[in-house]
């Protein structure tokens, strides 16, 4: 008699571990998608060839490339178009820092414009102190 | 924004990983964003600055090595990669090459900011202070945003060694990386902060 009570009570022990199992499962298949989602492989395709490196390594040989083409241009001349394409090559190195390494490429639109908001307040006030507002330093 | 929206009014308890995950992200970008306007107005000092005395930026460039200061930023674009890298190796499970590609990311930072120091007291050595007759405008421009980005750099390396830390210790896991993704998104603001002052004060 006891026995079978054991027995019982160990069968409805094992049910309820079953319910925890099944319940928990969407949770972990979720975390498991979040694991997996949005991770390079090992190879990254550029132009139809296939190179043995993840992107993020692509992106950072880009990176040192695209610096030392700025430090090239930077010192050997200077001047209004040599300063516009520095600006754009640093833009454009930001660009793929913020792309790839932080994930805007692929992630939530909303963290986009969380970024390019500010950024364009900043900009837009930095021009318009150089350019309109001689009173506050800027071109006269 | 669904993952963001889905959670309003619910305890945290009741958050699903994804949600959790998203609504940490969206934080870290909103303090990012006030970091833009922060740096902003420090950028637009020197830039004005930049336009209204050329010959005194000029002349203070002099003083500073390209050479040196690329290296610099070569250093912290390596570090970039390095916490990439780390974030990679969790996603895919090996969590001793993560604690190695995170520590690599603290050592480069740190070495980043050792040059910094060794670049000022070369500065100090040429006249260049933050307060001196000669080239204090321009030191007034010059230290206060590059050593405001280096203190976020210093930020940076604390919590780089925190989170190799919480590695070794086994913290993190492919389901778990949150606080990884976290970090990464300090440390890469802060390269590309780095990107915009290194063209702006030493090329530009």
């Amino acid at each position: 008699m006891a026995e079978d009570e054991m027995t019982q009570a160990e069968n409805e022990i094992s049910d309820a571990e079953n319910v925890n199992e099944e319940a928990a499962a969407p949770v972990d298949e979720t975390a498991h998608e979040i694991a997996h989602a949005h991770i390079p492989s090992d190879t990254t395709d550029v132009l139809g060839i296939t190179l043995p490196f993840p992107i993020y390594t692509a992106v950072f040989v880009i990176l040192a490339v695209l610096t030392v083409i700025e430090v090239v241009v930077g010192t050997g001349s200077s001047g209004a178009v040599i300063a516009i394409i520095l600006a754009a090559i640093a833009f454009g190195k930001a660009y793929l820092v913020v792309s790839y390494y932080m994930h805007l490429r692929t992630d939530n639109r909303l963290f986009t414009y969380t970024l390019v908001f500010p950024l364009i307040v900043g900009i837009l006030g930095i021009l318009w102190l150089i350019l309109v507002a001689p009173e506050a330093g800027g071109v006269e | 924004m669904a993952q963001l929206v889905e959670t309003h009014g619910h305890t945290h308890d009741h958050e699903s990983p994804q949600a959790k995950a998203e609504n940490l992200k969206f934080a870290m970008w909103l303090y990012l964003a006030s970091e833009v306007i922060i740096f902003s107005i420090l950028i637009a000092a020197f830039a004005i600055f930049r336009v209204r005395q050329p010959e005194m930026v000029d002349e203070a460039r002099e003083a500073l090595s390209i050479s040196f200061v690329s290296v610099n930023t070569f250093v912290l674009l390596a570090s970039s990669w390095a916490m990439v890298m780390g974030l990679l190796a969790i996603q895919k499970g090996n969590n001793e090459s993560m604690v190695r590609w995170i520590g690599l990311t603290g050592v480069l930072g740190l070495t980043f900011v050792l040059l910094q120091l060794v670049e000022y007291q070369e500065l100090r050595h040429e006249g260049i202070a933050l307060y001196s007759e000669t080239a204090g405008r321009f030191g007034q421009r010059f230290y206060p945003l590059t050593a405001f980005h280096g203190a976020h750099v210093i930020v940076g390396v604390i919590w780089a060694f925190i989170v190799m830390f919480k590695g070794i210790k086994r913290q993190y896991s492919p389901t778990n990386y949150i606080g990884i993704e976290i970090f990464g998104l300090y440390w890469h603001f802060v390269d590309v902060v780095w990107i915009i002052l290194f063209t702006m004060i030493y090329l530009i």
